[in-house]
């Protein structure tokens, strides 16, 4: 039967993150985007709350009457509730992050025990980040310059990757190389690099627009050596067509997530403005019926972008082949959110602009969602092939 | 129809454009972060006369037409909108009084703001009201045989250092009032840092007097050339908007001529070059719009006010969305603060809560074909011409 409730077990879920959002991020955004940090204690907490260990997701992730996990439904969830509270902060959270699906994608059953189980094994903050964009390669990843070359027993990585979000910290780091420039995507493999090995340094950490108290590092690898079982999948992976496929996988996984997120961020911006506008601008005002209607598009537009992102979710719960939805989440959500934004500013006129709210930072905050992992474009494009075919 | 510059615009915009390029854009980062103009850039754009536009009779090298006024205003913001904001409210505050002023006020403020030695700053925009200087809430009243100002105004650029502080009230009316006397609060915004903007709050402030009136004539009525004057004021935020929305195209269609993916400049993908098509219709639009209100201006047209009201929309429109495409086109170098597009970014959706298309000019133009409303609703004007 066609419905599209969450239920009550996510419905409660959805509740006590809402809750945490508001009463321990919402209070500290500001002072995070200010000065580009979250306190330990903060991280702690986020992540013993939305951690890849956390009690509170996996029990609302259990099996329904339908026999499915509902991790991917969870996900969306959580993303939006919880950058309703701060988009930045929840970028902090410790575990293996983009790392994670790579390796356990791709990887050895013995490689997801060793960088995975054991790193991420509770007892302290870790982190996880994946490594693929270069200055010259963002979108076509098949641009990729980094080589890693077969050295006796081991692999020599060279290169360098930007804005890798966590990339500084990280304490398990998965990095795309190629094996051969010519090859383009099919020579491409993955590879695991643990925080401090020699060869690897971190460049610059940038200055960005906004998500500010999120890291985002660059990574210098210069002759950086890797034992050779550091190749996820190992031995098996060189026959393998290509590594390619498996960082694509790692952001098929998160782009109903990342979508959820920017939600989260267009609906903090709508709610903030509607209910500044109900104070401030009175009922006989010429502008309320002008704000009135603004918000009432603004809350559809957020409306459609959330069934969006809970179908791509529901489908990747079902095993139901969802590259299509995901991507239509992932150009669709970042878009509206924006113009949730654009709208929150405009109808609290130069207040809107100030930094004494929180709206210029969603502002700031929420272009990006419309550029990483994936752009708008290339999701036109993933978009466009599935309804087409390919043309050429 | 004559859309040639005269020679003499057409050199004065090559030569400011020279300046953009080699002293204002490469200056940008370092006055936001200074909150401030940089001397150097102040002193230059004063000795070419278009800083602070006074007649030579008062010290100046001659007070520029609306029309040029804005081809000032958008060259200026191709370098950055931060500094031109900053750099001309205190021209316009000279112009209002000039344009409006007795010839007592003439005489007694326009020397010291042509010399650079008073700075002047023009309050003009109003939480609600916006730019629409017609529906400005800032009340006047006499108390004590003085007159009187209360209400908030925002954005107001160099504001906390102004020796001399217009403040544009009901009717519209100008007012000069003591800096001292005034709250005058630094604002901390999303954009146009540069301009060291701050709000003016009047709480039943006195005015030292009023911009061209003898304390005779009092405030009743609206009068034309204030209106003219505010007007050409407005003008240079929209000209602003169009420097801001030109460069970011400018900007945008550079990177993604050298900017190669899937093996071709991303530019030659239509995903691509569609976006930055459509940004350069707004733009062109845009600055024919303020092209017109500005001449409508010049030639004493009652159009003016309707075309300005346009025009001011229409180029912080283009603003907004010439930089977030500027950014998208960047892609995460867009989003990082090595590129200026990310302060254009920030620096549009600012100048756009002065102007806002929806809430202030549309609602303005709407105002023309209401239907006629009972007695007793609202009885401020609407869409008639100055």
């Amino acid at each position: 039967m066609i419905q599209l409730r969450l239920g009550r077990r996510l419905e409660a879920l959805r509740d006590h993150l809402h809750a945490f959002a508001a009463d321990e991020l919402r209070p500290r955004a500001r002072a995070a985007d200010l000065t580009g940090r979250v306190e330990p204690e903060v991280i702690a907490r986020l992540g013993a709350l939305a951690g890849e260990r956390s009690e509170v997701l996996s029990e609302a992730a259990e099996p329904g009457e339908d026999g499915a996990r509902a991790d991917g439904m969870v996900a969306v969830v959580a993303a939006e509730e919880l950058a309703w509270g701060d988009a930045a902060m929840i970028l902090n959270i410790p575990g293996p992050g983009l790392a994670g699906p790579s390796i356990a994608g791709s990887g050895t059953p013995e490689q997801k025990e060793r960088f995975l189980d054991r790193v991420f094994d509770g007892t302290a903050p870790r982190f996880g980040a994946l490594a693929v964009t270069e200055a010259q390669a963002g979108s076509d990843v098949s641009n990729v310059q980094t080589t890693a070359l077969l050295d006796g027993d081991g692999w020599v990585l060279s290169g360098t990757k930007v804005f890798c979000t966590n990339g500084a910290r990280a304490d398990v780091l998965v990095v795309n190389a190629t094996l051969d420039v010519a090859a383009g995507r099919s020579g491409q493999k993955l590879f695991v690099v643990l925080k401090g090995t020699p060869g690897m340094r971190v460049g610059k950490i940038e200055r960005k627009l906004g998500l500010t108290a999120s890291e985002t590092a660059e990574l210098v690898f210069d002759g950086c050596r890797l034992p050779f079982d550091h190749l996820v999948g190992g031995e098996a992976a060189l026959a393998a067509p290509s590594g390619f496929k498996g960082t694509m996988r790692a952001f098929d996984a998160s782009r109903p997530g990342v979508a959820a997120m920017a939600l989260g961020i267009g609906r903090a911006a709508f709610e903030y403005a509607a209910a500044w506008s109900a104070t401030e601008i009175p009922a006989h005002s010429r502008r309320r019926p002008l704000v009135e209607a603004r918000l009432g598009a603004v809350e559809r537009e957020l409306a459609a972008a959330r069934v969006l992102c809970r179908r791509a979710a529901w489908m990747a719960d079902h095993r139901i082949a969802n590259s299509k939805e995901a991507s239509m989440a992932k150009a669709y959500a970042p878009r509206v959110a924006l113009a949730a934004c654009v709208s929150a500013i405009e109808i609290m006129g130069p207040e809107g602009s100030s930094r004494e709210h929180l709206v210029e930072k969603w502002f700031r905050d929420i272009k990006v969602y419309d550029i990483f992992e994936g752009t708008g474009q290339i999701q036109r494009v993933i978009i466009g092939r599935h309804i087409l075919g390919r043309l050429e | 129809m004559d859309l040639t510059p005269t020679d003499e615009q057409a050199a004065l915009v090559e030569e400011l454009h020279r300046i953009a390029e080699r002293q204002i854009r490469p200056s940008a980062r370092a006055c936001e972060e200074a909150g401030a103009v940089s001397e150097p850039i102040h002193r230059a754009l004063l000795e070419l006369g278009v800083g602070v536009p006074v007649p030579e009779e008062f010290g100046g090298q001659g007070l520029l037409d609306a029309v040029t006024g804005v081809l000032v205003a958008e060259e200026l913001a191709w370098g950055d909108p931060g500094i031109a904001y900053g750099v001309l409210s205190s021209g316009a505050a000279a112009a209002v009084i000039e344009l409006v002023g007795t010839e007592a006020q003439k005489a007694e403020l326009l020397p010291g703001l042509a010399a650079g030695t008073a700075a002047g700053a023009l309050a003009m925009a109003e939480r609600d009201a916006g730019l629409d200087i017609f529906r400005l809430e800032t009340t006047t009243g006499r108390l004590d045989g003085t007159s009187r100002l209360s209400g908030m105004k925002y954005s107001v650029a160099g504001g906390a250092s102004a020796e001399v502080l217009l403040v544009v009230a009901e009717g519209p009316t100008v007012w000069r009032v003591a800096r001292d006397e005034a709250e005058v609060l630094a604002e901390d915004n999303l954009g146009l840092r540069s301009a060291a903007t701050a709000r003016v709050r009047l709480r039943g402030t006195p005015a030292i007097d009023q911009i061209g009136a003898d304390q005779t004539r009092g405030t009743s009525g609206r009068d034309p050339a204030v209106v003219r004057a505010l007007l050409g004021a407005k003008l240079l935020g929209a000209g602003i908007a169009v420097g801001l929305a030109r460069a970011a195209v400018e900007y945008a269609a550079a990177y993604a001529r050298e900017r190669t993916a899937f093996g071709k400049p991303i530019g030659a993908f239509q995903g691509v070059s569609f976006m930055i098509a459509e940004r350069a219709i707004d733009v062109d639009a845009a600055r024919l719009l303020v092209w017109e209100a500005a001449a409508a201006l010049d030639a004493g047209s009652e159009d003016a006010v309707r075309l300005a009201m346009a025009a001011g929309g229409q180029a912080v429109s283009a603003a907004v969305r010439a930089s977030d495409d500027a950014v998208q086109v960047l892609g995460g170098h867009g989003y990082m603060r090595d590129h200026p597009v990310e302060l254009w970014y920030r620096d549009a959706m600012t100048l756009a809560t002065l102007e806002a298309p929806w809430l202030v000019g549309d609602l303005f133009l709407a105002g023309a074909h209401r239907a006629a409303e009972p007695s007793g609703a609202d009885p401020s004007p609407g869409g008639a011409g100055a």
